[in-house]
């Protein structure tokens, strides 16, 4: 077992020596890779949203409490989750970006972006939506409510300002630390949100049951986030591909020398 | 499933609105963000001359 061990850090080690990993980290090297992931994702997404939905929309009972209006948890719960995830992931590709100085990865940041907020956004709509149907109200100050309108507003400042700064490589710096101070709010939100009594309508109703109760609940949640995740890393990589292509024009690879394109 | 069941199904318990207005943004912010990102696709293409996008290109 040991012998077995230290072949296989020895072989990661020499995959690692022989740099067999370096063409996924420049731009023209991972354009293909990328663009030959893309539709296993959407595939795979497509197939997981399915389950996810049909299970919250089907199989699992109606809410004791909250009845039906409570599936609004199958939608709300997964895409709060996954606008989360994207901000890290984001602010994590930015961070490595400014410390590594490493184009790919400052690109993958501002590719991730527009589909957090996507995300973000549809998590405070549908939580407008489920405050309305069990409050009466449009707007609770929760402390999860709240923390989504800065998730929102974070993605938006961070795609404005890295629009707003022509200099590419400032755009990428200023947009970085935004990201990763930003990241300070993420964190408070998931520290808010496993305390569903004090945030998801004052009770151990809807996500708190969902959650407490039953398989299919959990199996929904788990499956409509995965799907979400996978969306998000197609659809970043259609933008990332845009974004490699827009970024690279200039260089031999894009269009040769000598070439009639501008 | 039968006729009725589906139209109660529909209703959502009297909560239709607030329970399809949280899906079917879905779809609607999916079909957006491809739409965007395919004519993004197709200007920077057309800027490069590239007749079509080759996966294997290089």
């Amino acid at each position: 077992m040991v012998l077995s061990e230290k072949v296989l850090v020895q072989g990661i080690i020499k995959n690692l020596e022989n740099k067999a990993w370096y063409p996924y980290c420049s731009p023209e090297g991972f354009y293909p890779r990328a663009g030959a992931l893309i539709p296993w994702l959407a595939a795979a997404a497509l197939m997981a949203c399915t389950v996810g939905l049909y299970l919250g929309l089907f199989v699992v009972p109606v809410d004791a409490h909250q009845g039906e209006v409570a599936r609004i948890v199958f939608i709300h719960v997964p895409a709060s989750w996954v606008a989360m995830l994207i901000f890290l992931a984001t602010a994590a590709a930015a961070g490595i970006g400014l410390t590594f100085n490493a184009r790919l990865a400052a690109m993958a940041a501002i590719a991730l972006a527009p589909t957090g907020l996507m995300f973000a956004f549809l998590d405070l709509w549908s939580g407008s939506l489920w405050d309305k149907a069990v409050s009466g109200n449009w707007w609770e100050w929760h402390l999860s409510t709240y923390s989504e309108l800065v998730l929102v507003s974070l993605y938006i400042g961070f795609v404005g300002l890295h629009t707003a700064i022509e200099d590419l490589q400032r755009a990428n710096k200023a947009g970085s630390w935004l990201l990763l101070v930003g990241v300070i709010s993420v964190l408070v939100n998931l520290a808010a949100v496993p305390s569903w009594t004090a945030v998801h309508q004052g009770a151990p109703r809807g996500a708190a049951s969902a959650i407490g109760l039953g398989t299919s609940e959990l199996a929904s949640l788990l499956a409509t986030g995965l799907g979400f995740v996978m969306y998000a890393g197609a659809a970043a990589l259609l933008r990332l591909r845009c974004v490699i292509l827009e970024g690279e024009r200039q260089s031999n690879w894009v269009t040769p020398r000598g070439s009639a394109t501008p | 499933m039968s006729w009725d069941r589906w139209l109660e199904f529909l209703q959502m318990g009297g909560y239709a609105l607030h329970v399809w207005g949280s899906y079917l943004v879905l779809p609607a912010l999916v079909l957006i963000e491809l739409v965007l990102l395919r004519l993004r696709k197709r200007e920077i293409l057309e800027h490069l001359g590239w007749r079509r996008d080759e996966w294997g290109r290089r």
